[in-house]
């Protein structure tokens, strides 16, 4: 019989290899039918090393899903401070065409106020600023082209900014109403006080020096400086600054005090240049907007 | 040992080519890692071990094809074992192509063994013709997806083999 078995093994374990899948083939093939315990056994087997190779595979796509989220999280990032680079030049913009805007705004009241005046807009294109920050002089974008000439007056909505000093083609240098070579024919607004404006020239500070031989009635802080129009240079009634202190000075058989100017030249950015003006009421003409007094 | 080794490689195998193919969302068309192993077994291995071992791995894949009927893929490995010891004492791979079309038939003849097999013993699979026009249309595809790893598969058990120092008559003579 071993004899038997050893000679034809290969033969009887193939047909055994055979058979008994085959046998259970043909009972878990049949239906209806009860789970067999060789079903219930593969799956006591199969079943956690599946659910552990699962949780496996799900960690793995755990960590590459947040890896890529990483890499998506910095492209959203980079798209997302583009956007905020952009909105916020944007939002500077606007809130620059907003401030030009009001700006332009009272030029044009201005103009309206004083439709006597012959005026051409421009442009601050420069500054020469002093080692304290402060505005000596500027340079516009109007010239000779445009029909400015050297001894002009430019104006600001808030009054008198200076004279055109030197022109060119399509540029101009205006000196300003406070600098130490600036003198202007000035009163000082319903008080029957006339002077002259000179500029301090001083580098720290815009202020100018109201020069006056004698005062027909007192004079308080905060009054109106304004052009007489004497000098015929500057047409009357232009807003040049306000009484900054009462401290009266006497340089030989005048009086001096100190004025500070109506404009900030730091922040102007836009001017209007008289070319001309009507003589009717020069005289008589008010301070802009103000009746006079401040 | 080596018996034990290449089981628990194709157990292992099984295990993860489910949920691998599921999240690379191939899972139609898995390759039949099982039948690369068997084929490995065949050609390597000697008769009775590697018959023993084959019916071990038919066993372990009706485990994890639930659909089935336990016992079909038992009969398919121990059939593609036995064809591919007898052509083990006749064939020679010398190349990735050869144990790639051995792949490829040997994917063809256990799909239509598996067909056969279905319509005899599976009494729901032929009820409707789903279960055949499936193993019809699954044919090519998993063959083509089988033969890429069986280089692969060839060349870790043939590293095993080398590790365990069982022998040296390597599958790539």
């Amino acid at each position: 019989m071993r004899e038997f078995l050893k000679r034809h093994r290969v033969a009887i374990s193939s047909f055994l290899a055979l058979v008994v899948p085959l046998f259970l083939l043909y009972v878990h093939g049949r239906s209806p039918r009860k789970t067999t315990i060789v079903e219930v056994a593969l799956l006591r087997l199969t079943a956690p090393v599946e659910a552990a190779a699962a949780d496996a595979m799900a960690g793995v796509k755990s960590v590459w899903s947040r890896y890529v989220a990483l890499v998506d999280l910095a492209e959203e990032n980079a798209r997302l401070a583009k956007d905020v680079e952009i909105l916020t030049a944007e939002a500077l913009a606007a809130k620059e065409l907003r401030h030009e805007n009001a700006r332009l705004r009272d030029l044009l009241q201005f103009k309206r106020e004083r439709q006597d005046l012959e005026t051409i807009a421009a442009h601050i294109i420069g500054q020469d600023v002093s080692p304290f920050a402060r505005v000596v002089r500027v340079s516009i974008d109007a010239g000779s082209s445009d029909g400015v000439e050297e001894g002009m007056p430019v104006v600001s909505a808030q009054g008198l900014v200076g004279r055109i000093k030197v022109v060119s083609g399509r540029y101009a240098e205006v000196m300003l109403a406070v600098d130490a070579r600036s003198s202007i024919n000035v009163r000082v607004a319903g008080k029957g006080v006339s002077g002259n404006l000179e500029g301090t020239g001083a580098n720290d500070e815009y202020s100018a020096r109201l020069l006056y031989l004698q005062k027909a009635e007192p004079l308080v802080v905060g009054d109106t400086v304004v052009t007489s129009g004497h000098d015929k240079v500057f047409p009357p009634g232009l807003e040049v600054g306000y009484i900054r202190s009462l401290e009266e000075r006497q340089r030989g058989v005048y009086y001096e005090l100190q004025v500070a100017p109506a404009v900030n030249f730091s922040i102007l950015e836009e001017v209007a240049i008289v070319i001309g003006h009507s003589d009717a009421d020069e005289a008589e003409a008010p301070a802009p907007g103000k009746g006079g007094e401040r | 040992m080596r018996d034990i080794a290449i089981f628990l490689i194709a157990f292992l195998l099984l295990a993860f080519e489910s949920p691998l193919l599921h999240e690379a969302h191939l899972a139609a068309y898995a390759p039949d890692m099982a039948l690369l192993v068997v084929l490995y077994v065949g050609l390597s291995s000697r008769f009775e071990r590697g018959l023993f071992l084959a019916l071990g791995l038919g066993l372990l894949k009706d485990g994890f094809v639930m659909a089935s009927p336990v016992g079909l893929y038992m009969v398919i490995m121990v059939i593609a074992f036995m064809v591919t010891y007898r052509l083990s004492q006749r064939l020679a791979l010398r190349s990735i192509l050869g144990v790639m079309l051995l792949a490829v038939v040997a994917s063809f003849g256990a799909s239509l063994l598996e067909l056969f097999l279905s319509l005899v013993f599976d009494r729901h699979f032929g009820d409707s013709s789903r279960g055949p026009s499936l193993v019809f249309g699954a044919m090519l595809p998993e063959a083509l997806v089988t033969a890429p790893f069986a280089p692969a598969v060839f060349w870790a058990l043939d590293r095993l083999d080398g590790f365990l120092a069982r022998k040296s008559d390597s599958v790539f003579h």
